[in-house]
């Protein structure tokens, strides 16, 4: 009896569940979006709308912050939620900053001719310098406890001057990649 | 000895803590319905996991015996684990995205902006260790493997984990059968504070044959695989999915992938020592290999 004794001993002993199976659950990537709303209307020419996006106040990159190793730019690109009247044809214009206004600019993109219209959807195509600058930046934010925000201009021009009201509502939307340690 | 034990059983406990914290951590953005998809395989590879290396012969002896084995297995991923077709609201087409054994987070695009999904840990195979006791009687094994009531981290979750599993050896009923036979039926429970209970039912039906000090073995099993976990969602109002906005706790049941497996292995008895390995041919399939003390 001494003998079944000791083996539950030694069995509880040895137990050491999931051994190498948890090392393999520390390292994760999460993908982080956000959004920047612009609304203008004009009688004339051209709409014009600027914001501030503090990503210190996005709750999925809150949730991470503390664990993120690396962190980088996936992709942006913008989308027309609504327009007055159905269709407008421009230029779409859409500026990202560091900080502020005087923040120095991590991308700038045009796109000549368009047609406007809700659904309206494009990729910014982003040059490796561009992309560098833009990680470079969320290397500062996460790693040198930098500015968390952003700032953005979305702009139509070349707009046809009918003396009618005009109005667009474009969203940016971004997407960062986070790599970290739970 | 006692702290030694205690030592090692809170390791084991808080080990399995740091995974269910880990994994908690990662589902804070991902829907209920969705969480199925992405944990099913780790709870399938649980079920595996617990029912490898449960035999490595069907005789058992008339008079009493007892043994101690030390049992390591790895638990292999198949491609076809580590992606899944997540469910998206209205305005979002569906792609494949990474299990929790998968790899790059995955992302689709719609109208109210990007919805994200976690990325997986990279895992192509988990190992996983367990030793175990035999007691045999008049043709009947009880084999176990547990840890007993443990408190882990600074809330104290309760934390424990056992398997048990009753072999008989039917053979022993009928003459001239060249081989022995046996029915083998095991439960095994992981339950971790109210967030996490997980349960398997096994059944094995076992033939093996011996040759001199040599044993050739193989199986049949059935297993069912199931937890009732729960986790919290961070909220998040200006999340494109609508499942995403609120904070919630979110309780669920996942089945896990496990049915029917074949099992086929060989076993060498040196004395008191008996050495054995095994491939079990499942829906994730296990490598086991075991030493066993067998008195």
């Amino acid at each position: 009896m001494k003998k079944i004794k000791f083996l539950f001993v030694l069995t509880a002993l040895l137990t050491v569940v999931i051994t190498a199976g948890c090392d393999s659950f520390q390292d994760f990537s999460v993908n982080i979006p956000f959004a920047i709303e612009f609304v203008d209307s004009t009688y004339i020419t051209q709409t014009f709308d600027s914001e501030v996006y503090d990503l210190g106040a996005n709750s999925q990159y809150n949730d991470y912050k503390e664990k993120i190793k690396d962190f980088e730019f996936l992709e942006a690109r913008y989308f027309i939620k609504a327009t007055v009247p159905d269709t407008l044809v421009g230029t779409l214009k859409f500026t990202v900053r560091k900080n502020d206004n005087a923040g120095d600019i991590l991308f700038y993109k045009e796109f000549p001719g368009v047609t406007v219209y809700n659904g309206k959807t494009d990729i910014f195509v982003l040059t490796q310098d561009q992309i560098k600058m833009f990680n470079d930046y969320l290397y500062a934010m996460y790693a040198l406890s930098g500015t968390t925000k952003f700032y953005g201009e979305a702009a139509v021009t070349d707009l046809t001057n009918d003396g009618n009201l005009k109005k667009t509502t474009v969203e940016l939307h971004l997407l960062l990649k986070a790599e970290g340690e739970l | 000895m006692k702290k030694i034990l205690i030592v090692m059983l809170i390791m084991s406990g808080s080990a399995f803590f740091s995974l269910k914290a880990g994994v908690d951590d990662v589902l804070s953005f991902v829907s209920k319905k969705n969480v199925e998809g992405y944990l099913k395989p780790f709870i399938t590879s649980l079920g595996v996991g617990l029912n490898s290396g449960m035999y490595h012969s069907a005789a058992v002896p008339d008079e009493f015996s007892y043994g101690l084995k030390l049992n390591g297995m790895f638990v292999l991923m198949p491609e076809d684990q580590k992606t899944f077709k997540p469910y998206t609201p209205e305005g979002y087409t569906s792609e494949s995205t990474a299990t929790v054994y998968g790899g790059d987070p995955g992302y689709i695009y719609g109208e109210q902006g990007y919805i994200s999904y976690p990325g997986g840990f990279s895992v192509d195979q988990l190992s996983l260790g367990f030793p175990q006791i035999m007691l045999g009687w008049q043709g009947t094994e009880l084999t176990a493997k547990f840890v007993p009531v443990l408190k882990i981290g600074e809330s104290e979750e309760e934390f424990y984990f056992y398997t048990f599993a009753l072999k008989h050896e039917i053979t022993r009923y009928f003459d001239k059968i060249p081989f022995d036979g046996a029915l083998q039926v095991g439960y095994g429970k992981i339950k971790f504070s109210d967030q996490l209970d997980f349960n398997n039912l096994a059944v094995n039906l076992i033939a093996s044959k011996d040759f001199g000090i040599s044993t050739l073995y193989g199986g049949l099993s059935y297993q069912k695989t199931n937890v009732e976990a729960s986790y919290n969602i961070t909220g998040d109002p200006d999340n494109a999915d609508p499942d995403l906005r609120e904070a919630k706790e979110v309780n669920l049941t996942i089945e896990g992938e496990n049915g029917f497996g074949v099992t086929a292995g060989a076993a060498l008895r040196l004395s008191i020592f008996v050495l054995n390995a095994d491939y079990t041919y499942n829906s994730q399939s296990v490598l086991s290999a075991g030493l066993n003390f067998e008195f």
